[in-house]
């Protein structure tokens, strides 16, 4: 072998690792198509994580009308992200905040990720027309499904809303397919995004606003774990 | 371009890869608590099949090379640079095979993978590849 000239490798060298990088590629190539994983779905979670009996609904909103701070929130059904917050943290501040009549929320659709996003938003929107998005935004986060994979099915969406109550499912399914309802979940992306922007540079979900009574809202940038949020919500309440 | 600066950018490049395979396996643990940026697909490719070969998330795989190219390109003898030029070049391969699984096979762009595979690979690789030429220092 030629000795290296100032310690660079010889050209038997390079083409040696060259080979074997190469055949590494391929070994992980081959490696990714035999041993795959099995992922498909995140896990279902098949009870509701909240009790949202004898809280006031108004629409959109989740709360007494007169809780002096709203806590905003841009939501994508498909969005692990939400997905999380609303399993994990939002049981809490509903029973911390809403039920006690300090905090109300208000759901905003931002429909980003692909079609079974829109599909979700027409479903909630009618939802909202009958007081009860919040629980049916709750149920369809916990059968999430891959994104855009067509996990929003009409069945899927009929067994929930079966289970919620005095949720008519078909008013809801009549709503959802309405003219009015479909035209707002289409337009709901470039609408929120258009508020969104107004507050943060990057247009992402969930993204939460405070509104204090009538005073403009602001951006509330926290960590998704209930610690966080009740400070958020406790210095909101103390203006 | 000296082979200082040269060292420099290897390195940069080597940590920006440590950084976003390490976002990207930190997710894959986490699963839940993924931020989805505007244009989706991160969720999707992610939990698909090809995130994980025998169990090992990609990404972790992706994690432990850029960490070994960060080391070699510190450690910077003869047989260390053809070491990170030889991983850098298994990455920006492996890396090409998983953007062509993006674009066709699984119909999702997840930014943070194709920031991956379109620019901190090729640019390891190259970087690597460039300091080949010279002597170590």
């Amino acid at each position: 072998m030629r000795p290296t000239v100032q310690g660079r490798p010889t050209w038997l060298k390079m083409a040696l690792a060259l080979g074997i990088g190469v055949a590494a590629a391929a070994v992980l190539v081959i490696g990714s198509q035999v041993l795959r994983g099995t992922k498909s779905t995140p896990g279902v979670v098949p009870r509701p994580v909240v009790n949202l009996t004898g809280i006031p609904e108004n629409g959109t909103v989740l709360g007494k009308p007169s809780a002096k701070v709203s806590l905003i929130e841009f939501a994508d059904q498909q969005c692990p992200g939400c997905r999380y917050y609303t399993l994990n943290v939002f049981p809490i501040l509903v029973n911390d905040f809403v039920r006690r009549g300090k905090v109300k929320m208000e759901y905003q659709g931002f429909p980003f990720i692909g079609p079974d996003s829109v599909k979700g938003l027409r479903f909630l929107l009618a939802a909202a027309k009958q007081n009860r998005l919040w629980q049916l935004q709750e149920a369809l986060y916990r059968y999430q499904g891959r994104e855009n994979s067509g996990w929003i099915t009409d069945e899927l969406v009929r067994t929930l809303a079966a289970k919620i109550p005095a949720l008519d499912v078909g008013k809801l399914f009549a709503d959802a397919g309405s003219t009015a309802i479909t035209k707002e979940a289409s337009g709901a992306e470039q609408k929120s995004g258009n508020e969104m922007s107004k507050y943060v540079d990057q247009l992402q979900t969930p993204t939460f606003l405070v509104k204090i009574d009538d005073q403009k809202p602001y951006y509330v940038n926290v960590a998704f774990d209930a610690t966080a949020f009740r400070a958020a919500l406790d210095d909101a309440l103390k203006d | 371009m000296s082979d200082r600066t040269l060292r420099l950018i290897g390195a940069a490049v080597a940590l920006a890869g440590v950084g976003v395979a390490g976002y990207l396996t930190w997710a894959h643990y986490s699963n839940a608590t993924v931020v989805c940026v505007r244009g989706g697909g991160c969720e999707t490719v992610q939990q698909s099949s090809y995130a994980e070969i025998a169990g090992v998330p990609v990404a972790l795989l992706g994690l432990l090379s850029y960490s070994a190219v960060t080391a070699l390109i510190a450690s910077d003898s003869g047989n260390a640079r053809l070491g990170a030029a030889t991983l850098a070049c298994i990455g920006v391969l492996f890396s090409g095979y998983l953007l062509v699984l993006q674009l066709f096979v699984i119909h999702a762009l997840c930014i943070w993978c194709v920031a991956n595979d379109v620019v901190i690979a090729p640019a390891l690789a190259l970087v690597t590849g460039l300091r080949l030429r010279g002597s170590p220092a």
